[in-house]
């Protein structure tokens, strides 16, 4: 995104969003290496926690300067050039959702407002929400857990976090396939003896 | 090369304190516990007070006064704590539920139920169209989610000539259940381990440098 010029606005509507949002930023090391120099203020803007749940994500979709008077850190909105170009939900091109809370984003800035959302979901949510790419297909995107996130960065071409772990995801997964074919084959073989001692009873 | 940021070591140390639980309950554990549940608590406390301090300021200021209501409610909420006065917190909460669910009605109808509905009727008209693995799988989405219904839907037993071909439908949509609860429970499990995955390779890596 860094490389194609695209400027990213992080909303926090959770507690521990902001320092997520953060580090998301960081981990995708897009000011030393990937399609920076990437400057805050002009390229990225983090805004503090917003509480109210949904109707602060509505509240912020219709006017964000009336939701939110600074930035993190304090600044005046007014005072930071992306934020000046950034009024309501007009001015979104894609919501990109890297955490759980994911219905409200499609319900609200997809459903309602017919932006595109994009979400990097882990393997448990992948499951629960993949049905909303159903609902609006070309409209809501996911990838889906380490993998998906390995895979996305093959797309673009960068080696992060997904590169990183996903030799020992697949280990622990061959793993976790082996206990559950043990899990099962006990089970089975217990079954006739569970019979046994309830005639016995 | 082994880190020498001390913040790495901590992180390392309080990672390797949760992993002791696999031996048994222990201080250590209970020394990672309670400093993750006290950094929670604090890190709630102390993002609330900023919040509250940068919503005010325009009040104060003179800049938004129209502020003052959602303070006075605010005010109101606490006093939930205090049993004899408890009913005004009444007020805030009501309002709280109210603007929620009227929010939420419209968008779970249009997306959840409509938007499922929608969907559903897409992908059957799918199934006629090539390749065979897409109309296999349209058809699945299509077959299982209809028989998931009909047993949400026929919760009462039936009398007459349909009763039986119900019925199958509803044990079949019973099985469909099983399979997702199966596939959420297997999904969970694929969570945790990849939590469990990224505290070892940042173990192995940001901490021993390997």
């Amino acid at each position: 995104m860094a490389r194609n010029h695209l400027r990213i606005v992080n909303a926090p509507f959770a507690v521990e969003a902001v320092q997520f949002e953060k580090y998301c930023v960081d981990a995708a090391r897009v000011d030393e290496k990937y399609g920076g120099p990437w400057k805050y203020g002009r390229d990225w803007v983090q805004l503090p926690y917003m509480p109210g749940g949904s109707a602060a994500l509505v509240a912020f979709l219709e006017d964000v300067h009336s939701a939110v008077a600074t930035d993190v850190k304090g600044t005046p909105l007014d005072e930071l050039p992306l934020m000046r170009d950034f009024h309501n939900y007009k001015d979104i091109a894609l919501w990109i959702c890297p955490h759980w809370a994911f219905p409200m984003i499609v319900q609200y800035v997809t459903g309602e407002r017919g932006i595109p959302s994009v979400y990097f979901a882990q393997a448990a949510a992948y499951a629960r929400y993949s049905v909303y790419m159903m609902i609006y297909p070309d409209k809501v995107w996911m990838t889906n857990g380490f993998l998906g996130g390995a895979q996305y960065e093959k797309l673009v071409g960068i080696k992060g976090l997904g590169h990183a772990a996903i030799d020992s995801y697949a280990i622990l997964s061959a793993v976790y396939l082996i206990f559950v074919i043990l899990g099962n084959i006990t089970m089975v073989s217990r079954i006739g003896e569970e019979k046994e001692e309830e005639v016995t009873v | 090369m082994i880190s020498t940021d001390p913040w790495v070591w901590l992180s390392a140390f309080l990672t390797i304190c949760s992993f002791t639980l696999l031996y048994g309950d222990n201080p250590l554990f209970r020394i990672g516990e309670y400093t993750y549940t006290a950094t929670v608590v604090a890190h709630s406390v102390v993002t609330g007070i900023q919040t509250l301090r940068s919503r005010f300021l325009p009040l104060f200021t003179g800049a938004k006064p129209i502020l003052i209501v959602p303070l006075i409610l605010g005010i109101m909420s606490l006093f939930v704590v205090w049993k004899k006065y408890a009913w005004l917190a009444s007020f805030p909460i009501a309002i709280m539920i109210g603007v929620g669910t009227g929010l939420s009605i419209r968008a779970l109808m249009a997306t959840d139920v409509v938007g499922n509905i929608n969907a559903v009727v897409s992908e059957a008209g799918k199934i006629l169209v090539p390749p065979l693995s897409s109309q296999l799988g349209y058809f699945v989405r299509v077959v299982f989610t209809i028989a998931a219904v009909v047993y949400l839907l026929f919760t009462v037993f039936l009398r007459g000539p349909l009763s039986k071909p119900v019925e199958y439908i509803r044990t079949f949509g019973k099985y469909v259940f099983l399979a997702y609860l199966g596939l959420s429970v297997g999904n969970a499990v694929m969570q945790v381990s990849g939590l469990a995955t990224s505290a070892i390779n940042r173990l192995l890596r940001q901490w021993l440098g390997l």
